[in-house]
């Protein structure tokens, strides 16, 4: 199998990015403690599937084209005998049970422990079904989806094997404008969803914040930057039957194609109840509107990127298992979908230095990417939505209480002290 | 040391009066009815040649959760080229300001509510123009002591327990007060001074639960006066541990009371400008270090919060900054006066600013010796043995700037 092997012949090949004005100026400007040994490794692979899967976040469809290549990126950081790494990839998510043989992939080829491996999708609506594809996959579909398993392993093998000398760097923009809560309370006090917004008057909560996340080489360069937005990749509608990532792909063009950095990933915050401003939209002048613009307010933040102290590789896997109280939104006759049933699944932590990222297992609601980040047991968190598992929308208990749309999937009521007291115990597993 | 580059400095004021109505936290929160003197933000940005940069934020109100810390950063971060963790948002822990921290959670108002988010705008903004406006400027410190003003609250009673008496008007208290006063001047090359902090370890509580104004407390008129004496343009009070330390009068009601102790301390800050020193230049650095801490006691209240119960995990920080031979350190609560000189004698700076209720509120921070005597303060540290906690994360944090 081809794997592009991303950043390591990039870091030397590609000119450094945008300028603004650089904090740190070069490797050795700002003392950052013990850096010398960590290793961090990136690559990436193409995953677009052939024409005629089903494409699926919306109610399942046939796609007719390719509008736009999907991608997978790893990024692997290693120190000694400790390692881990985060997958980020062009998909709608995953289920537990895919990420469990994605994970022995990796540890039976070099023997990552599957607690230290964070499998990650964007949640573009125009990708391959590798959730809510139902009964109706064809063996197009199935083959995809066999073939993507081990490409996933792959190229989180690949970061692995090329880790080279890099240090991590963060700083944060905003994009406030781009996006809106879709939840609107209606004139008769029930709330519901617009999924438009296209003047930006809908009044919810909307956490604009923009984390990015730099690996600079001993060179200077940037060979990858990630960047960890929260916001649903749903400007392509379900008339639009090519595949495509979404914003997210057209966004890593854009920085890419700007030689911001060798390989740009994109990790979905908390975006559960955000969409962007025009979205259901057909014809991909619309995704790229959105990347682009998107782009332009990262770029212009990345010369602001700062060292991140070092520090211990750690990792948690907190397991969480709900019982289901609440009846699906669609009845289905499977283990996880009768009221009484367990639904098990995991929040999991990865950390080095004073850089963290916790994973939650579903679409989570934007207010808790900064309730996450406040609990972090170290300063700097990625959060990262729709990893490892997808057990449904992850909502507060504010908006359960609203109703519509989002909350009627959530299987349980006070999901809120569940997902804060997992995530809790899992940073304090990392902290020093 | 290596290189001795120039420091740039910036300095920014706002006002960040809440609306008469909003509810005053620090003892019961209650409603206000009046306004009794403006409250007031301040922003000193230091930066050198070299790209090494941070910032202070000093503000009129009784401090901020780690939550509301984050989002300012954040903010700020976006706005200017400072990393969001070379930031220090402190309080002066005034007991007439807005609800920036609730300490239980109690239910604000939309008046509150719209306030706290537009005064996380009002800071944010306040450190991009002092960013902006960052000009050529020299450090220098001076010391002095204000050893009549205030007391220690802390008092053993007859039957041999420990208790509090707030009020000391006559300064009988025997228990440990710090009376040091620290001043940084900013000095531009023209010779005038733009800025003075003012360091000193009290609490902002001359003013009582039954005053309903809002106001500075004695802060708020230590900077009028000496800006109105054109000491410096502009002046920052920080809050150096002052949790068992109260003014000798206090719980008043009536500005009359502020007034005096702001204007008293003013008279004893005045002179000593005048021994004002430059200190040794050097790189400017900061580092952010995480301290989590695992709970041996319940909080008193919110215990539904993450962090408030025993056995969870409260993750905070200490800040260290530097600039030369100055540095700041950061305490994210109610530092005991016994700290300021420990955090002095640990740090690997000549001259050391120590910066109480900055970034997080997770509590008071007793000495050990005081754990053990118990008495109000000691109920709400969230752990035994702190002390030797807290100075353990502090050395990390100073070790991070060492040379």
């Amino acid at each position: 199998m081809a794997v592009d092997r991303g950043a390591a012949p990039l870091s030397s090949s590609v000119p450094c990015g945008v300028q603004v004005f650089r904090i740190s100026r070069s490797w050795e400007d700002i003392p950052v403690k013990g850096n010398s040994d960590l290793l961090i490794g990136i690559a990436s692979v193409d995953i677009t599937p052939p024409v005629g899967v089903t494409l699926s976040g919306y109610t399942p469809r046939i796609s007719r084209s390719i509008g736009h290549a999907l991608r997978a990126e790893a990024m692997a950081c290693r120190r000694g005998d400790k390692a881990w790494v985060l997958v980020a990839s062009d998909t709608i998510g995953y289920g537990r049970d895919d990420v469990a043989e994605i994970r022995d992939r990796i540890r039976q080829a070099c023997g990552l422990p599957g607690e230290a491996v964070m499998i990650c999708a964007t949640h573009t609506h125009s990708g391959p079904a590798t959730l809510f594809g139902g009964d109706g996959l064809n063996d197009l579909d199935r083959q995809y989806l066999a073939d993507l398993k081990g490409k996933l392993a792959d190229v989180a093998v690949a970061a692995f094997r090329s880790a080279e000398p890099g240090r991590l760097e963060t700083t944060w923009t905003e994009a406030p404008s781009l996006a809106h809560n879709r939840r609107v309370k209606g004139e008769d006090g029930a709330w519901g969803n617009e999924w438009w917004d296209p003047d930006g008057k809908h009044p919810g909560y909307v956490d604009p914040s923009v984390m990015l996340v730099g690996v600079r080489r001993p060179d200077g360069c940037l060979a990858a930057l990630m960047v960890n937005y929260g916001c649903h990749p749903v400007t392509l509608g379900y008339d639009s039957f090519a595949v495509s990532p979404d914003y997210p792909g057209y966004l890593k063009d854009a920085l890419e194609r700007q030689a911001v950095a060798g390989t740009v990933l994109f990790v979905n915050a908390g975006g559960g109840n955000v969409n962007p401003r025009v979205c259901i939209e057909v014809g991909d002048e619309h995704p790229r509107k959105m990347g682009e613009a998107l782009a332009a307010i990262v770029a212009s933040a990345v010369g602001r990127l700062a060292p991140v102290a070092d520090g211990p590789l750690a990792w948690r896997r907190e397991p969480w298992t709900l019982v289901r109280t609440r009846e699906p939104r669609k009845p289905l006759d499977r283990p996880g979908f009768h009221v009484g049933d367990s639904i098990p699944t995991e929040i999991q932590a990865l950390r080095v230095g004073d850089l963290g990222l916790i994973g939650l297992p579903g679409e989570l609601f934007s207010e808790y990417s900064r309730m996450l980040r406040d609990i972090s047991s170290v300063p700097q968190t990625v959060v990262v939505q729709l990893a490892n598992d997808c057990i449904s929308y992850l909502p507060t208990d504010e908006a359960m209480a609203q109703g519509a749309y989002e909350s009627k999937s959530a299987p349980v009521e006070g999901m809120q002290d569940m997902i804060m007291e997992h995530a809790g115990k899992a940073f304090a597993a990392i902290a020093d | 040391m290596g290189k001795k580059p120039g420091l740039e400095i910036g300095v920014a004021v706002a006002d960040i009066t809440p609306p008469v109505g909003a509810i005053m936290v620090g003892y019961k929160p209650r409603q206000s009815t009046a306004l009794g003197h403006t409250l007031r933000a301040e922003a000193l940005v230091v930066r050198d040649s070299g790209g090494g940069a941070w910032a202070l934020i000093t503000s009129d109100t009784i401090g901020y959760p780690r939550g509301y810390v984050q989002d300012v950063r954040r903010m700020i971060a976006a706005r200017t080229p400072l990393a969001a963790e070379a930031v220090i948002v402190s309080g002066t822990h005034t007991h007439s300001g807005p609800a920036t921290s609730m300490f239980g959670g109690e239910e604000l108002k939309p008046l509150d509510v719209k306030y706290l988010e537009s005064l996380k705008e009002t800071l944010a903004d306040l450190v991009a123009r002092a960013w902006a406006d960052a000009a050529p400027g020299v450090l220098e410190v001076a010391y002095t002591k204000a050893p009549t003003l205030g007391s220690n609250r802390r008092v053993k009673l007859a039957d041999g327990t420990w208790g509090n008496e707030w009020n000391d008007p006559d300064g009988k208290h025997p228990g440990f007060f710090d009376p040091t006063v620290m001043l940084v001047g900013v000095r531009r090359p023209a010779g005038p001074l733009a800025a003075l902090v003012v360091a000193y370890g009290c609490h902002p509580v001359v003013l009582g639960p039954s005053s309903l104004d809002i106001s500075a407390d004695y802060p708020g008129y230590l900077k009028d006066e000496l800006e109105r004496r054109g000491v410096a343009d502009t002046v920052l009070f920080v809050n150096g541990g002052g949790a068992n330390i109260n003014p000798r009068v206090c719980i008043q009601v009536g500005p009359e009371h502020p007034k005096r102790m702001g204007e008293a301390l003013a008279g004893i800050v005045a002179p000593a400008v005048a021994n004002l020193k430059p200190i040794a230049a050097g790189t400017v650095r900061s580092r952010q270090e995480p301290w989590n801490i695992v709970r041996t006691r319940d909080a008193i209240k919110g215990q539904q919060s993450p962090g408030r119960k025993t056995g969870e995990t409260i993750a905070t920080e200490i800040q260290a900054f530097r600039a030369g031979d100055l540095s700041l350190v950061s305490l994210p609560g109610e530092l005991f006066s016994e700290y300021q000189g420990m955090l002095r004698e640990a740090s690997p700076t000549e001259h050391t600013v120590v910066v109480s209720l900055a970034n997080d509120y997770i509590g008071y921070f007793p000495t050990d010796e005081a754990q053990a005597q118990g008495a109000y303060e000691t109920n709400m540290c969230p752990a035994a043995e702190f002390e030797g906690l807290l100075m353990g994360c502090a050395r990390k944090a100073f070790g991070a700037i060492a040379d």
